[in-house]
């Protein structure tokens, strides 16, 4: 299998990686060079991510042999991915997987075939509200999809948010190679576990987990 | 005019085709050879000045050395370096694809257009600080590759061609409004130094309190201005010091230079190539993919590629900034995954 990973920084790539193969279980082929970055904007949610992802994706369709794509992006304050949204025409725009999805269904339609390529499958997944959660949820189940929700819907104080997670997981330290480190080894624990992650983020995790397995 | 150049074991140049017209933009990461080509250009011109083991790839240190130079009429001028310690350049000759139907081994042959261009050639570096420096009176009105001399040169420019003179303080103007117009200054016997006038209260600002930006983009400027330039001429890295919103017009004095007619000047183009890391400056150039290179190094070492030969290449191009888009990493020319 030859793929492709997007996520928001260095560090989340990394981290996908390492979930993707522990959820795929064969041997996978991640399409490494070139190190695609963007500068004037963080990957998820905004406006311009669509632009870039358009040309990320005719990057991978024209100059790779990529078959599938792996995405993570954050949620941040954003509303929380649900299984409603999965029906026809009850598709959530402020809900980043919902665009996500819409907007690689815009792209791919508006690609110029090539002969003997085959559209590229994707796969997404919603980290509510930061990777870092997926992290820490394994020492601390009150950290879930569904202490986040009661969050969004009446404001609870929930005793974390996205700053906090990032700071209690990374401490202080600002050095991106230590960052990667840190995240790679959380996430190898986590490979061991990626039931009880499914249990407590079932929308966000859940779906990227399905959509690999309906490959 | 130059069309390409090829490298065989020159430096960090194994085996690679530079593409070239009017104007080049080369943008690459570090390390990928951008500099290496220029300077090749640089040791082409006087080939008798370089041993082969000064310049010959790290990799293949056992072969020759080739710098093949083609024009737009087809016709192939060799620099050539044999192996050996004490080993000097020369030259054979290639037209029409014929490959050395005529065999030049000493400078006699610098008559030719295409030696005489690569003689001409020069490569600027500009360094604010040099470009401040006092020069003697007496000095040669050559423009150092650092930007020393620059007062000589303006001032020469002044004393020789002053309506062009004028033209270039108008020009400066326009690029920096705070700004009037040259002058110079004698601080001490047998020295000379350049000022500018201040638009508002005319005042003289000595060189070294000008600011760097200021410094650098008068040297760009000059060099457009000068009434016989080089037949080649390479900039480094040319947003060096330089604000963003004054990139459009350090382009604009490269474009005069390369495309003379269009400013309505009545002189022979310059061939023009620049290096760059500047996603602000790249993206002045989204309607021009012909004079962009892309400089990739990979374990097959280094290659060049322009933007235009790129397959696919408009499809990345539609919604996002050129520098933008060479910044996010899709047409290569980044800095190798780490």
């Amino acid at each position: 299998m030859k793929i492709a990973i997007f996520g928001e920084s260095s560090t989340d790539d990394a981290v996908i990686k390492i979930l993707a193969q522990a959820i795929i279980g064969e041997e996978i082929e991640f399409i490494s060079a070139p190190r695609l970055e963007i500068r004037d904007t963080k990957r998820g949610g905004s406006a311009n991510m669509y632009k870039h992802l358009r040309n990320f994706f005719r990057y991978w369709y024209y100059y790779t042999e990529a078959e599938y794509l792996i995405m993570i992006i954050d949620s941040d304050d954003t509303p929380i991915h649900q299984i409603e949204h999965e029906e026809e025409g009850k598709e959530n725009e402020k809900c980043r997987l919902c665009a996500l999805r819409q907007n690689i269904k815009k792209i791919q339609s508006e690609i110029p075939p090539l002969e003997n390529r085959k559209q590229i499958k994707t796969a997404i997944g919603l980290a509510v509200p930061a990777i870092e959660a997926w992290f820490r949820c394994m020492k601390d189940s009150h950290i879930a999809e569904a202490t986040w929700s009661r969050k969004l819907l009446s404001n609870e104080q929930v005793g974390y948010d996205r700053p906090s997670l990032k700071e209690d997981f990374y401490g202080s330290g600002r050095d991106e190679k230590t960052k990667k480190e840190k995240a790679e080894e959380e996430a190898k624990k986590l490979t061991n576990n990626l039931e009880q992650l499914e249990e407590l983020f079932p929308q966000g995790f859940g779906c990227l987990v399905r959509d690999i397995k309906s490959w | 005019m130059i069309t390409s150049i090829h490298y065989k074991n020159f430096k960090a140049l194994h085996d690679c085709t530079l593409p070239l017209g009017r104007f080049t933009l080369i943008v690459g990461p570090n390390g990928s050879g951008k500099s290496t080509a220029m300077q090749a250009l640089k040791v082409a011109g006087e080939p008798t000045k370089t041993f082969w083991d000064e310049i010959v790839s790290v990799d293949n240190s056992n072969e020759p050395i080739n710098i093949s130079i083609t024009n737009e009429s087809d016709a192939t001028l060799y620099v050539i370096w044999r192996e050996g310690k004490d080993s000097k350049g020369f030259f054979e000759f290639a037209e029409n694809g014929k490959h050395k139907e005529r065999v030049v081994k000493t400078l006699e042959f610098y008559h030719e257009p295409m030696l005489e261009q690569l003689k001409s050639f020069r490569l600027f570096n500009f360094e604010a600080k040099q470009i401040a420096k006092p020069v003697s009176i007496l000095k040669s009105i050559e423009l150092e590759q650092d930007g020393l001399n620059l007062t000589g040169v303006l001032d020469d420019l002044r004393d020789r061609n002053y309506k062009r003179f004028e033209e270039l303080n108008k020009e400066l103007h326009s690029w920096l409004p705070e700004f009037e117009r040259i002058s110079f200054d004698k601080p001490s016997d047998g020295v000379k130094s350049l000022m500018l006038d201040t638009t508002i209260g005319s005042h003289q600002i000595k060189a070294e309190d000008i600011s760097h930006g200021t410094l650098l983009a008068l040297a760009y400027l000059t060099v457009a201005y000068l009434p016989n330039p080089p037949k080649i001429i390479c900039f480094e890295e040319p947003e060096r010091g330089i604000h963003p919103r004054l990139l459009r017009d350090i382009r604009d004095a490269m474009y005069r230079l390369a495309y003379p007619e269009q400013f309505g000047e009545n002189r022979e183009p310059v061939q023009v190539i620049a290096t760059t890391h500047s996603p602000y400056l790249l993206d002045l150039y989204k309607d021009h993919p012909e004079e962009i290179v892309i400089a990739n190094k990979d374990e097959n070492g280094v290659h060049f590629e322009r933007l235009s030969d790129k397959p696919h290449y408009e499809e990345f191009l539609q919604d996002i900034p050129l520098g933008e888009v060479w910044y996010s990493g899709v047409l290569g020319g980044i800095p190798a995954q780490r």
